[in-house]
């Protein structure tokens, strides 16, 4: 069964243009899916519906199948969702280990370490970290909340390259090694192609897209 | 881009931290404003409460100082009499808010046909029962029966010194006779006046308590009082020779400030055309003497804490304006690593508080008149009203502004301080 | 984590932002307590005036036949609000007599008539004290020999100059009252311990009984009013003038007099002397209400002030609030965040107010008595009064001022800051908080 999905959902700003026209779309755990789509065509706005801080014109938000409407709103996103921002993901009075510390009531050490922190490094000031480092603090306040479902907008949208395809890998991981759904929202074809499902966004409609890799090697034949 | 135009711009376009900053200066100045104006109505109030305790002082002939001489009732003294000169020359002095000074004697009233009114308790004789204790008064306002609130006005309005042909009658003769405000009695002693009623009054004191029994006017009901102009009286008995006209045997002087007492009597010593040899000055100011202390104190208190309220506010806004400043390092930074001279920065910023205080100091201008008027109706009417003047305005606007600029100029200095390799390293 | 904890670290490592809170409520709170210090001290001073104008209340129980007795007298004193200084008095006829039972002489001269009976007869003035009667203090009597009456005094007599160079009399003479009526025969032995005269003529001629001419005037003590009138051997009065504390409970006293049973005080007859008062009090009412104006607006002020200044401060944490947002925790949680925060520093800076406040208005109450010591008013050397000062002294007695934050104060503040620091963070919270989550997102992108 699906952990998340999108039934038939349609969003639009004050009732005039809709953005999202019958969103209807399945996730399971395990798997890293990619919203790609360019600026301003509803991706962060789809993301956010998934997450429970909006609610949709028509149609439903279910989360193990039920609609998230009447489970609550406040309780998906506190124990269903974790969101991980492009920027200001991290608390700025908060070292490492206290941002981490939001979520969980884990020992937050051992998780910023797996994440590739050092010790003083979990003890620093978030603000004296690289950008590259706190994303990884995000990702680990993310993981340790242990909801099963992650939301990352433009994840790594303010990082060099290389940064960029280190942070992925570790998402990809959080989905395949420890079962998470992993929903990120992009614009970059680059990094979408790493994922396993791609969902394309375009003038509201979703159309759902495998490995474009595989698709034009069977385009090849 | 010159630093009009940046300052220009930083105001409108963060306009949202403008409208703050304009908000707090414009709350700040409307707080000084109104203790400026409470400071103002605090002096008058207070300068009201000391008036109200009644000080005056009494100048009367010196008998000790005059010569005597026998005539039919007894021996009499020959000391000058108070004219009517004399009073007008102390009157004039500055400080003095009013005199009175009376002559007492029996009237007999009728009405204008030249029937008799008949008195309180009478005794049924009428050439008893139709006489009046008539006080002729200047002032009727300040003669001791009012002051002493023995006697309190219930219609009309008292005598005063440019009244002609008037007269006070007690509400019970008013009363029993159909008396009312306009009428005409005739008084009649030597000559007869014809007088309007022009107030009446009722009695408060005790009427049968014997401590007052000392004089002659305890032999008549304090009911049977009538107050006359001097004018009117001293014409009556034009042909006495120790009539009002021959002048007064004593004069009240009653003051605003009774703090001036001393200076005003000063003052009154020095008038030359005064033989201050046939006069005594008697200050009356028991009661401010009592209560001067406490006074004083309740007037020190009030100043103080406008005062403290006035400066600490002044601290609040600097406080403010450099948390302004801090929030500005950033760009500091930037124009410094631009180029932009240090003193240009700070001129900018000042322009920037220069146009929100434009706008914020004569909005609180405006504002506080508008609360100056409730806080003067919660004040009362007897203090005068807290008005905000432009004094007022220019003394806060001038300090106030000084006081920004100064806090912006302070609040800088860390950040102007910063050599050129620093800035990089503090934005990054 | 919980919101105190996040409190906890933001106030901890926030370091400039929290000190810079901390002096603006530590100012606010300062100012917030002097203003209650002062706003104390003046009411003690308004207290002080009305004390200083005095009020009191007049009995006149001539109409009753027991009139005031000792019991009564000592119930109205025991009544609040007044104090214990009062006059007691009643006014008589008496014939005087040598102690063989001769009669003396009067002055007739300028007398209206002499009654049947009175032929020897004279006015007595029973009073606690001689020397503020009405006499004394408004018509020119003058002692010129011996002493006055006073509290304590018994069978004595003060008379006038002329009644005893007339008779031969002097100071430690006796002399016999009796009374006029033939119908009650009594007399008493009374000592002369004072001769009076008249500094004014007496302004009567012509109009006076002979018995009210000044020289045939005497003074004597109550317990010979008593003695000569009554027979049960206890204290009778006519008129009991009692001093109020304040004038401005002359009311609320009378009234309370008037409760005290065992006497018809329908027959008696009430009179108020405040005048002095009644004229200052709208003006002494409007400076005190001024003070609670300045108090109230300041209080106002403050919470604007605040609201303003926490706005800011709120707002520039839109980001971390969306985070907490969308982490799951509520509004309210954040809410209660930052309004622990301020209360944390709020406690500290509240229970400092209360030593600088402390220091500031000490030198406040230190300036007052410098002032009052040197506003002796010297107008009396000017003009040829006496310096009365000593009856007054006796009369009021003045509360010190102290300006003082009470503990009372200090938990005003706390009370009222913590009311303005909690509507001051909902108001400032409310546009951010207002906020709805998609909006966040949307910033946070």
């Amino acid at each position: 069964m699906s952990i998340l999905e999108a039934k038939g959902v349609e969003y639009s700003y004050d009732n005039k243009k809709k953005v999202l026209k019958d969103i209807s779309v399945e996730m399971e755990k395990g798997k890293i899916y990619a919203i790609l789509g360019p600026s301003g065509c509803g991706k962060t706005t789809l993301l956010s519906l998934l997450g429970g801080l909006d609610s949709p014109s028509n149609g439903q938000i279910l989360y193990q199948g039920k609609n998230i409407e009447k489970t609550g709103l406040a309780d998906h996103r506190k124990k269903h969702v974790t969101f991980i921002f492009q920027s200001y993901n991290l608390i700025d009075y908060m070292t490492p280990i206290e941002n981490v510390s939001l979520s969980t009531g884990l020992p937050p050490l051992p998780i910023l370490e797996k994440l590739g922190l050092t010790k003083e490094e979990a003890h620093r000031n978030v603000l004296k970290l690289s950008g590259g480092q706190q994303q990884r603090v995000a990702i680990a306040r993310a993981l340790a909340s242990e909801a099963p479902i992650i939301l990352a907008d433009e994840p790594t949208g303010n990082l060099d390259e290389d940064t960029a395809k280190e942070i992925f890998a570790i998402l990809q991981e959080s989905a395949h090694k420890s079962d998470k759904c992993v929903i990120v929202v992009t614009h970059s074809n680059e990094l979408a192609k790493r994922a396993d499902v791609i969902l394309q966004l375009k003038r509201g409609s979703i159309q759902v897209l495998k490995n474009p890799v595989l698709e034009s090697k069977t385009d090849d034949k | 881009m010159n630093l009009m135009k940046r300052a220009f711009l930083y105001v409108f376009r963060k306009s949202g931290k403008s409208l703050l900053l304009l908000s707090i200066i414009f709350v700040i100045s409307t707080l000084v404003l109104c203790g400026l104006a409470s400071m103002d109505a605090e002096e008058e109030a207070s300068e009201d409460l000391r008036g109200s305790t009644g000080t005056s002082f009494t100048v009367s002939r010196n008998l000790s100082t005059g010569s005597w001489s026998s005539g039919s009732g007894g021996s009499y003294s020959t000391q000058e009499f108070l004219s009517d000169d004399i009073i007008g020359q102390i009157a004039e002095i500055p400080g003095i808010k009013a005199y009175d000074t009376t002559y007492t004697t029996i009237f007999e009233l009728f009405d204008t046909d030249g029937n008799y009114y008949e008195h309180i308790n009478p005794i049924g004789q009428s050439m008893v029962d139709d006489q009046y204790y008539t006080v002729g008064t200047v002032n009727s306002e300040y003669s001791s029966m009012f002051l002493s609130k023995m006697f309190t006005l219930v219609e009309g309005r008292n005598i005063t010194d440019t009244d002609t042909n008037v007269i006070l009658v007690s509400k019970a003769i008013a009363d029993k006779h159909n008396l009312d405000l306009g009428d005409t009695v005739v008084a009649a002693n030597d000559g007869s006046e014809e007088l309007e009623i022009v107030g009446i009054f009722d009695v408060l004191a005790d009427k049968t308590d014997e401590k007052n029994n000392y004089n002659m006017a305890s032999y008549y009901d304090y009911d049977n009082y009538v107050f006359m102009d001097m004018y009117s009286m001293t014409d009556a008995l034009k042909n006495y020779s120790d009539g009002p006209n021959k002048g007064y045997s004593s004069a009240d002087f009653f003051v605003s400030d009774p703090e001036q007492l001393e200076n005003i009597i000063i003052e009154v010593q020095k008038i030359s055309s005064i033989n201050w040899d046939n006069f005594t000055i008697s200050a009356n100011n028991e009661v401010y003497e009592r209560t001067a202390g406490s006074m004083s104190d309740m007037s020190s208190l009030i100043k103080t804490l406008i005062t403290a309220i006035i400066i600490i506010s002044a601290g609040i806004v600097t406080l403010i304006l450099s948390m302004w400043v801090k929030g500005r390092v950033r760009e500091t930074g930037i124009l410094l690593a631009g180029g932009i001279p240090k003193s240009f920065i700070l001129l900018q910023q000042v322009i920037e508080i220069g146009f929100v205080s434009l706008l914020a100091f004569p909005l609180s201008f405006w504002f506080s008149r508008l609360v100056a008027g409730s806080v003067g109706i919660l004040f009362g009417k007897t203090a005068g009203n807290v008005i905000v003047s432009t004094e007022h305005f220019t003394l806060t606007f001038g300090f106030g502004f000084a006081i920004l600029v100064l806090a912006i100029v302070i609040s800088n200095i860390p950040t102007l301080k910063l050599k050129p390799k620093d800035i990089l390293s503090k934005m990054s | 984590m919980t919101f105190l904890k996040r409190a906890y670290l933001h106030t901890t490592r926030k370091r400039a932002k929290t000190v810079l809170m901390f002096f603006i409520l530590l100012t606010i709170s300062t100012l917030i307590l002097i203003c209650l210090a002062i706003q104390s001290a003046t009411n003690t001073a308004a207290l002080n005036i009305r004390k200083s104008l005095m009020g009191s209340l007049t009995i006149n129980a001539k109409q009753i036949e027991t009139q005031l007795t000792d019991s009564v007298v000592n119930q109205i004193l025991d009544a609040d609000g007044l104090t214990l200084n009062y006059n007691l008095r009643s006014y008589y006829q008496v014939e005087y007599r040598s102690t063989d039972g001769q009669p003396f002489n009067i002055t007739t001269d300028g007398a209206m008539e002499i009654p049947a009976g009175y032929e020897h007869a004279g006015k007595i003035v029973g009073n606690t004290h001689s020397d503020w009667d009405t006499y004394f203090t408004e018509a020119g009597f003058e002692l010129l020999e011996g002493r006055h009456i006073a509290e304590g005094d018994s069978n004595v007599i003060i008379i006038h100059e002329d009644f005893a160079v007339r008779n031969g009399l002097s100071v430690g003479d006796h002399l016999v009252l009796a009374t006029v009526e033939k119908a009650i025969e009594r007399q008493v032995d009374v000592e002369i311990i004072g001769i009076f005269s008249n500094t004014v003529p007496q302004d009567a001629y012509g109009m006076a009984p002979s018995y009210d001419l000044y020289e045939n005037v005497s003074f004597s003590d109550n317990g010979t009013y008593s003695q000569l009138l009554f027979e049960d051997g206890a204290g009778h009065y006519q008129y009991g003038d009692f001093y109020v504390d304040d004038p401005a409970e002359l009311d609320t006293v009378i009234a309370n007099v008037k409760g005290l049973g065992g006497m018809d005080w329908d027959k008696c007859v009430f009179s108020k002397h405040d005048a002095e008062y009644q004229n200052a009090k709208t003006t002494l009412e409007s400076l005190q209400r001024l003070v609670t104006t300045i108090i109230a607006v300041l209080i106002i002020v403050s919470a604007v002030l605040l609201t303003l200044i926490l706005y800011l401060w709120i707002r520039n944490r839109v980001y971390e609030t969306g985070v907490l947002l969308a982490m799951g925790f509520s509004k309210g949680n954040v809410i209660m965040q930052h309004f622990s925060e301020i209360l944390m520093i709020a406690v500290i800076a509240f229970t400092l107010s209360f030593c600088t406040s402390t220091l500031m208005v000490q030198r406040v109450g230190d300036n007052l008595l410098q002032q009052a010591s040197a506003k002796q008013v010297t107008v009396a050397n000017l003009t040829e009064d006496r310096i009365e000062t000593d009856t007054t002294n006796e009369l009021v007695s003045i509360t010190s001022i102290d300006v003082l934050v009470s503990p009372f104060h200090l938990l005003c503040v706390y009370a009222i800051g913590t009311g303005i620091i909690l509507l001051s963070i909902f108001l400032a919270s409310y546009p951010v908080m207002g906020m709805k989550p998609k909006d966040i997102l949307a910033k946070m992108s």
